[in-house]
């Protein structure tokens, strides 16, 4: 598999396919921020491919200073916190629009039987993740599913590494909350 | 210790793996608290359970519309630097070429084969390397000015293209 480094000066020759190794490779990085910042399905198809474009502008900028995951990712996050801001929308107000099948956020019919295959607790989770603040979602996002350091994210969001420690903390203990009084309330 | 149960905060640094929490103090006391081992197996659960990929992915068409979109648009390094590295073989040129036209260059000959020769006294005081190579070129306060003049010109010029080419690129 060609390193990130050999795909990036591919794409900067010339070669446009190129890109697409990239998008697929980093398409789940920039879904699991952009999902988390917008929760309009048709916005979330529409901002990613507004921050694969960036990508694609900028990349003879990035000089391997940072993970490029880093890189994508601060893409991703700017490009949601520009787009609320555009349209007045205060980050943490912006909560899903009802979609109760609604897991990748896509297509309600896909996201309708992957909601079957999911065991329950799962499902749930989903939900109380979507209950929580934005940024609490990126940052769970990134620190879990991309296994990004604290710094790392702290990097991504442009916020004290503290901040995103007190996030993480908050959002899981909330969850943990969530979960444990759903099921509390399952059993009575 | 076995009544003072651990915060929340200690259980997510522990099960993070954060240097800053002593472990084996957690470990020690999860051992004779039952409270606690029961809030670290949810915590454990619950990270499980944030770890699991949600499946979320780009649609085949936002894909195909963002290969479609770079298609028509023209980037490559070379092309993008290709103005730039243009101004700058134009700037080392045209600097030569005043140079040349401007200076003595029956002086200035004379002048290096001089300072070849004083090489090693050079090193030795900087200052005598600037005042032999001022007088080796024996350059005119006239030509210089004019030389500083074209140079300045370059740079303007250099400088509105790098204006345009930096709209160009954020219009894109």
């Amino acid at each position: 598999m060609n390193s990130d480094r050999e795909v990036i000066n591919n794409i900067l020759r010339g070669n446009k396919d190129a890109f697409r190794i990239l998008m697929e490779r980093y398409q789940k990085l920039v879904c699991y921020v952009v999902f988390k910042m917008i929760k309009n399905p048709q916005e979330q198809q529409d901002i990613s491919q507004e921050v694969f474009l960036k990508i694609y502008r900028n990349l003879n900028s990035f000089k391997f200073n940072s993970k490029l995951s880093t890189w994508i990712a601060q893409i991703a996050y700017n490009t949601c916190i520009d787009e609320l801001n555009r349209r007045k929308i205060d980050i943490d107000d912006n909560v899903r629009i009802e979609d109760d099948f609604s897991i990748n956020g896509y297509q309600s019919t896909q996201s309708a039987q992957k909601c079957v295959e999911y065991d329950n607790t799962f499902g749930i989770l989903i939900k109380e993740i979507d209950k929580l603040p934005a940024r609490f979602g990126v940052v769970l996002s990134l620190f879990h599913l991309q296994e990004m350091s604290y710094h790392e994210i702290a990097a991504v969001m442009n916020l004290p590494e503290g901040t995103v420690k007190s996030y993480l903390f908050r959002g899981r203990k909330m969850l943990k909350k969530g979960l444990e009084s759903k099921y509390q309330r399952e059993e009575l | 210790m076995k009544y003072h149960h651990l915060t929340d905060e200690e259980f997510q640094l522990y099960l993070d793996k954060q240097h800053e929490i002593d472990t084996e103090r957690i470990r020690v006391h999860i051992d004779e608290c039952e409270y606690c081992r029961n809030q670290l197996t949810q915590y454990k659960n619950l990270y499980a359970q944030l770890g699991k990929d949600p499946d979320y992915s780009l649609s085949d068409i936002s894909i195909d519309s963002v290969m479609e979109k770079i298609g028509s648009s023209n980037l490559s390094k070379y092309r993008q630097i290709g103005p730039e590295l243009l101004v700058s073989i134009f700037s080392v040129f045209a600097s030569i070429a005043c140079a040349l036209y401007f200076l003595d260059i029956r002086s200035v000959i004379p002048g290096l084969i001089r300072l070849h020769k004083s090489q090693t006294e050079l090193l030795r005081n900087s200052f005598d390397f600037v005042g032999n190579l001022i007088k080796g070129v024996n350059l005119e306060i006239n030509s210089l000015a004019m030389a500083a003049i074209i140079l300045s010109i370059i740079m303007l010029f250099d400088l509105l293209l790098s204006e345009k080419i930096s709209r160009i690129r954020s219009k894109r």
